[in-house]
Parts: structure tokens; C-alpha cells; sequence
């Protein structure tokens, strides 16, 4: 059923949609956990902050983003982001949008376990020593707390790049899309997804793998 | 029939809704009124101009604006040849092709606008031009009725025509006509005509849904069923680029009612531009020339 | 008068650990807090730099009450230097920029006058050697030891030590001590929790006992080691010792 010469035949014949196609996903990985980590910081810091108030906002978002599918998200940006700006934004920045909302409350997770991980005793021992809770986080717990952040926000990226695949819903280009553009011109199923798979796994294993070394190297220096 | 009956619901949706509108801007324009007549008077004949240009866009609705635009956006499901899929060896717009999107080239040139095709799936598509985000939507489209509650259709430009079950090839003797298909299973897509068809004309067969036409060739291959029921063009190009796939004697009793293109509810003007355009492409019947053409295009990737 | 503590109370939701404490600690003062845990001797010295927040009362360093609203804690926990029970070094930062980091952030030196401070005091307590280490490659001792010129490069006017002794194998505990007691020779106001009763008696001016929340006997520590007069005291002591 499933023939090696279809497979090479797609392989070659279309690799500048595949080439594209991991480009893309890429990207799009990429722009979810770089805005995503700066919105999901924001997010820790209003959950983990003395106002109440500020707190529930941020719970609820959190709550509400990881508690819904994000296909549904993607659905409800793209027809509620052109409503909210004045101007007529791509659908490549409604997609950003939802994948960076998505992706900010679960790396804001990712922050607030790995700020609470540090013990209790350094945020003392500094305060002790007069800093204030703003110096307090950025020279005692950060730079502690990365060391338990950055392999998790490796482990998001790896997960945001299969997650972009349902971006394919709006045939933006990704590997997904690229998959079901080869599909409905030549009604070749099993062959293309196969290939899509295997370059799926390939950026996801090496990935991991590269996390993995990572987190190795950053327990070594603590 | 159905049509008209479609439009009968749609006119008296229109007209319930322009009542509605109507008593309560009449309410809400005395108030202005009496607000008005405390401004300076400075300010009426402004307001007069700005009242004559709106009023004349008011006419045209979203025609008057792709015209002011210079652009017309349409949204497609890029995966469904040959009405519409991708080209990978072109880029940009260019890479849309199939006969829905020579279609939208047409109509973009007959508009003398620019042209934007806004690619995503099926259901997406449907929902863009219910929220308005697309001014036509060329989907290869089935004017289904449940269809007109979120938006308006054109007119019909292309029939297609006949609806086939396709079946293994050396299955053929097995399935004469449409009887021979009970207690077995044939795969339909999701809310298509097809599936609508399948239920109806086969009772006593069980209905698979698939999402895509491709996904049903895997399981006709793999045995899981027997056959796909699918419009006459998806038909032929099946047959043609798989050797082992065949259509089955008997076709569905079916009266086509066309293909159809989606445009935002309420949009008078632009609907009817639309249609004077197509009729041109009824006339001359270059839609069929576009299919071909199209046909061949899949038939070489 | 350096610290003066008026009615200080504190409670974790319902259970209360501080009563009703009064205190008075002097300049160049030495004050041991010894007591049963869970007396409240611990959180009692936490509150002395509102690391616990007290639930009500007033602790007065010199002429300002920290607890009134609108006084810049920061400010005073500098010159009050705090040791923990479990160090706290901070793991991510070499010997050397655990003193300097606070003195040079919060503008007390310049880098290289916090540099000379910091290897005067290593020298002090015997770690200059490790000044470019991090503080995974100390023992314990030596962890506390960094922690005590941590908090003294701050030249803060008092010390407080919160069991400094009780998280380490014993063959540590006196070269810790022995750092604690020079220090104390130089003249340093100190308060200290701990449960070393020898070292208590040997170095202290006053001696308090603290039971069930409330500073419930103090005296020098002759009165307080050999002339016990609360039962409960007695019974602690008879314990201890």
C-alpha cells in the first residue's frame, strides 16, 4: 500500500513545500515561546504579586487558555482579532496571536514553578540583607530560577511546534499545510503525511535531545 | 425549489430585520434630532455632505467598498481539486489555481480590482463569510439551504453535475447498481450533498465520514469500505489518477443544483454584480474550459 | 538602647506563637533566646527585622518603630545583619560575590572598595582561599562562615542569629562558634537563638527563655543557668544540660 517510489517521488517534487513548511513551523514555534515567555513572565509575576486582584485576573486567564482547545482559540482569534485593530491584520498575525496567548499562559506556569522551586531561604537571605523584592527577584531568584525555566521552555517550544500544525486550518504554510496542499492536488494521503511525520519527529527528537544536554550543563554549573 | 424557497426566507429575514432596524433608528434619530438642533449651525452643511456620501456607499454596501478598496478578498479551501488547490512550483497569489480560482481572477478582473485569496480549511471558510472577513467565498460550494442562515449565495455557475460512487476496480462485478451496496459501507464527507445522498438512497448501507476524499481512498484500499461517494468531476479525476479505483454502474438519482459561491448576508449589490459577471461565464462557458484545464494541472503533480 | 520590643504579638492564621513579648536589647549587648521549639524564640528574632511580619506590638530600632506604616524596612534590615539556620549562601554566585553583590547594589561601597572589604573579611574567617569558588564546593562550616561575613559586609549595627549552629555535623559547630565569639569581642550588638547552652552561658550578657509565646524569664546567665526560678525553666534545663 504504501510505496517508497510515491514517497521519493513527493519528496522531490515538492521539497520546497516541505523546506517552507519547517521553516514556518518553526517560526511560528519560535514567535509563540519568545512572546510567550515575555507575556507568560508578566502573567507569573500579576499570579504571584500581593494584589489580589491582579492575581485572579491572571489566574482566570490561565485557567481559561489552558482549560480550552486551541483549535478553538484559533478559530476565535482569527475572527476576533480583526475587530479589535484598526487595521486588517494577516492571518498569520491572527494565528501569532492565538498561539502566543496559548502559549503565554502555559509557559507563565512554567515561570511560577520554576520561581517557587528556589527555596524559600535565599528570598529571606536576601531580604535580610536590605534588598528590596525587586532586586531581591532579579539578582537572587531569577537567575536561580532559570536554571529549572529554560529546559521547560525548551520542552514548550518542542510542544508549540506540533501544536502550529493546526494552524493548518488556515493553510498558513506549515508543515501541516504543506501536507494537505500536496494532498488536495494529487489525493496522495498515506505517503506526504508519512513524510510529514518523519520531519516532525526529526525536529522534535533533536530538540529534545538538545534540551536535554542543556539541562545537563545547567545542573552541572549549580 | 429550493431556491425559492430560499429566497423567500431570506427576503423575509431582510425584511423582519430592516422593520426592526427601522423603529428603532426612527426612536433614536429623534434624540440626535433634538442634540442637533442644539450645534451650531455651522456644522449642518458638513453633516449634510458626510449624510450623502455615506448614503451613496449605503447603496453599493460591500461592493462600494472592494470598489473604494480596489481589492476583493476570497476565501478558499485550497484542497480540493480541481475546483481549488495549491501549485507548489508557484508562490505568492499564484500558487492558487484550479477552476474556482481562474473564477476569482475573472470576476477581480471584471471588478477591475486586485484580487486576495484568503486560504483555509472548509468550515473556516464557511464561517469567514458568515463573520464578513471574506467578500466571496468559492469553495466549490453546494447551495445547501441551512447554508443561506449565514450567508447569501450567487447564482449557480457551475453544475456538477452527476454524483458517483467510486469503488475498487476488481470489485466492479460486485456492485452492479445501488441495491448491491447494502450492508455495506460507503464513505461520505462531513455535511456534503454526498453524505446527504448516501443517507437517503442507501439505507441499508452504513456511512463512513470522512473528512477528506483522500482519507476515504486509504480505507477503500485497506477493505474498511466499499466504496466513496463523491461529485462527478472529484470522480473522474480520482479514476484518472489511480489505476485501481473505478466508478460503479449506477449513479445516484440526483438533479444537481450547482455549484455556488458564498457572500456575506444582506449584500444586495454586491450579489447582484456578482451574478452579471458569472452569467458572462455561464455564457461562454469558460468554466468548463478551467475545469479541464485544471484537471490536467492535478493530473501532473 | 538599640532594639526595644512592646508587646509583640504573632500569629500563623489561628495558632499563636508570639503572646505577649517586652524586651530591651543594648548597645554592644550579647542576648542568647533559649527555649523549647515551637517556644516562639525563632520567629520572636525573625520579627526583629520583620521577616515575620508581627500581628501586633511595635519593635523600636533606635528612635523608629518598623512596624508603623510607611517606614522603609530596606533601609534598617541593612544594619541588622540576619544568619540562618540552613546558611543561605546563594548557590549561583562564587564566594566572593555573595559579600559584594548587597554592599554595591544598595550603594554602601564602590566595586573595589566592597572587593578589599570582602577579602579582609574571608581572610577573618579563614576562606580566602575559596574567595573564586562557589559555594557547592564548601562544607557546611564554611558555608556559614561565608554567611556571617555575608551579612557583616553590610556593617550592620546588630547580629542576629537564628540557630546558626543546629544544621551542621558536629565537628563543625566549633569553628562556627568560634567566628560568632570573635566577632562578639569586637563589641558587636548580637542576639542569638540556639541550643547551645555552653556557648550561650559563656558569651552572653543576658540570657532569655522563652515559653509558649512569652519572654518568660531573663537574667544573666548565672542567674538563669544556676538559679533557675520558673519550674518550667528548671525542667528545660534539666533536659538541656
Amino acid at each position: 500500500m504504501l510505496s517508497f517510489d510515491t514517497m521519493i517521488m513527493i519528496l522531490t517534487r515538492y521539497s520546497s513545500l516541505f523546506l517552507e513548511g519547517i521553516r514556518l513551523t518553526l517560526l511560528l514555534a519560535l514567535v509563540a515561546v519568545a512572546f510567550g515567555t515575555i507575556f507568560g513572565t508578566l502573567l507569573a509575576i500579576m499570579k504571584m504579586c500581593r494584589f489580589r486582584a491582579l492575581g485572579v485576573v491572571a489566574t482566570a486567564y490561565i485557567e481559561i487558555f489552558r482549560g480550552t482547545p486551541l483549535l478553538l482559540q484559533l478559530y476565535l482569534f482569527y475572527f476576533l482579532v480583526p475587530s479589535l485593530v484598526p487595521w486588517e491584520p494577516s492571518k498569520f498575525t491572527c494565528v501569532s496571536v492565538a498561539l502566543v496567548l496559548n502559549a503565554s499562559a502555559y509557559v507563565s506556569e512554567v515561570i511560577r514553578a520554576g520561581i517557587q522551586a528556589v527555596d524559600k531561604g535565599q528570598t529571606e537571605a536576601a531580604r535580610g540583607l536590605g534588598l528590596n523584592s525587586f532586586q531581591t527577584m532579579y539578582k537572587v531568584v531569577l537567575p536561580q530560577a532559570l536554571s529549572n525555566i529554560l529546559p521547560a521552555l525548551g520542552n514548550e517550544f518542542v510542544t508549540d511546534i506540533k501544536e502550529t500544525s493546526l494552524a493548518s486550518t488556515f493553510f498558513l504554510g506549515e508543515l501541516m499545510s504543506a501536507y494537505r496542499t500536496i494532498n488536495g492536488a494529487t489525493y496522495i494521503t498515506l505517503e506526504p503525511l508519512i513524510i510529514v511525520g518523519i520531519i516532525y519527529f526529526c525536529l522534535t527528537f533533536s530538540l529534545s535531545k538538545l534540551i536535554g544536554l542543556l539541562e545537563r550543563s545547567l545542573r552541572h554549573d549549580s | 425549489m429550493m431556491k425559492k424557497l430560499a429566497w423567500m426566507l431570506l427576503t423575509g429575514m431582510a425584511v423582519c430585520g430592516l422593520a426592526a432596524c427601522g423603529s428603532s433608528s426612527t426612536e433614536s434619530s429623534t434624540a440626535a434630532e433634538t442634540a442637533a438642533q442644539t450645534e451650531a449651525a455651522a456644522q449642518t452643511e458638513a453633516a449634510a455632505d458626510a449624510a450623502e456620501d455615506s448614503a451613496e456607499t449605503e447603496d453599493l454596501g460591500r461592493l462600494g467598498d472592494i470598489l473604494e478598496a480596489g481589492k476583493i478578498i476570497v476565501c478558499t479551501s485550497p484542497d480540493y481539486a480541481p475546483y481549488e488547490f495549491e501549485d507548489p512550483n508557484k508562490s505568492g497569489q499564484d500558487k492558487y489555481v484550479g477552476a474556482d480560482m481562474e473564477l476569482a481572477r475573472y470576476i477581480a478582473d471584471e471588478l477591475g480590482v486586485e484580487l486576495e485569496i484568503s486560504a483555509m480549511d472548509f468550515d473556516a471558510c464557511l464561517a469567514a463569510i458568515g463573520a464578513g472577513r471574506a467578500d466571496l467565498g468559492l469553495i466549490g460550494m453546494v447551495p445547501k439551504e441551512e447554508r443561506l442562515t449565514m450567508m447569501d449565495f450567487t447564482e449557480v455557475y457551475y453544475d456538477d453535475g452527476d454524483q458517483y460512487i467510486v469503488i475498487m476496480k476488481d470489485r466492479d462485478a460486485e456492485f452492479p447498481d445501488l441495491a448491491s451496496f447494502a450492508g455495506k459501507t460507503v464513505a461520505a464527507q462531513n455535511g456534503t450533498l454526498q453524505a446527504q445522498l448516501v443517507t437517503e438512497q442507501l439505507p441499508d448501507t452504513s456511512m463512513e465520514i470522512i473528512s477528506k476524499v483522500t482519507d476515504g481512498i486509504l480505507m477503500l484500499r485497506s477493505g474498511k469500505i466499499d466504496g466513496i461517494a463523491v461529485a462527478s468531476v472529484v470522480a473522474k479525476n480520482l479514476v484518472e489518477n489511480n489505476d485501481d479505483l473505478v466508478i460503479a454502474q449506477e449513479k445516484f438519482e440526483y438533479t444537481s443544483l450547482g455549484v455556488v459561491g458564498g457572500v456575506p448576508k444582506g449584500e444586495t449589490a454586491l450579489v447582484e454584480r456578482l451574478n452579471e459577471i458569472i452569467d458572462g461565464v455561464i455564457e461562454s462557458e469558460i468554466y468548463f474550459q478551467w475545469i479541464d484545464e485544471a484537471n490536467e494541472l492535478a493530473a501532473g503533480m | 538602647m538599640i532594639l526595644k520590643v512592646e508587646n509583640l504579638q504573632k500569629s500563623f492564621g489561628k495558632l499563636k506563637v508570639l503572646t505577649d513579648v517586652n524586651a530591651e536589647i543594648h548597645e554592644n549587648e550579647v542576648i542568647s533566646i533559649i527555649g523549647t521549639s515551637g517556644s516562639g524564640k525563632s520567629t520572636f528574632l525573625r520579627c526583629l527585622n520583620l521577616l515575620e511580619k508581627p500581628s501586633g506590638g511595635k519593635i523600636w530600632f533606635h528612635d523608629t518603630d518598623l512596624t508603623a506604616k510607611g517606614v522603609d524596612i530596606n533601609q534598617h534590615r541593612q544594619k541588622m545583619g540576619m544568619v540562618f539556620q540552613h546558611f543561605n549562601v546563594f548557590p549561583h554566585m562564587s564566594v566572593e560575590e555573595n559579600i559584594t553583590m548587597a554592599p554595591v547594589l544598595l550603594k554602601k561601597k564602590t566595586k573595589e572598595e566592597a572587593h578589599e572589604r570582602a577579602v579582609q573579611l574571608l581572610d577573618r574567617v579563614g576562606l580566602l582561599d575559596k574567595a573564586n569558588t562557589y559555594p557547592t564546593q564548601l562544607s557546611g562550616g564554611q558555608k556559614q562562615r561565608l554567611a556571617i561575613v555575608r551579612a557583616l559586609a553590610m556593617e550592620p549595627e546588630v547580629m542576629l542569629f537564628d540557630e546558626p549552629t543546629s544544621a551542621l555535623d558536629p565537628e563543625m559547630v566549633g569553628e562556627v562558634l568560634h567566628v560568632i565569639k570573635e566577632l562578639i569581642n569586637t563589641g558587636m550588638t548580637s542576639v542569638i537563638v540556639t541550643h547551645e547552652m555552653g556557648f550561650a552561658r559563656e558569651v552572653s550578657d543576658r540570657v532569655f527563655f522563652m515559653n509558649e509565646g512569652i519572654l518568660a524569664e531573663e537574667g544573666t546567665p548565672e542567674q538563669i543557668f544556676d538559679d533557675p526560678q520558673l519550674p518550667r525553666l528548671k525542667e528545660f534545663l534539666s533536659k538541656v544540660l
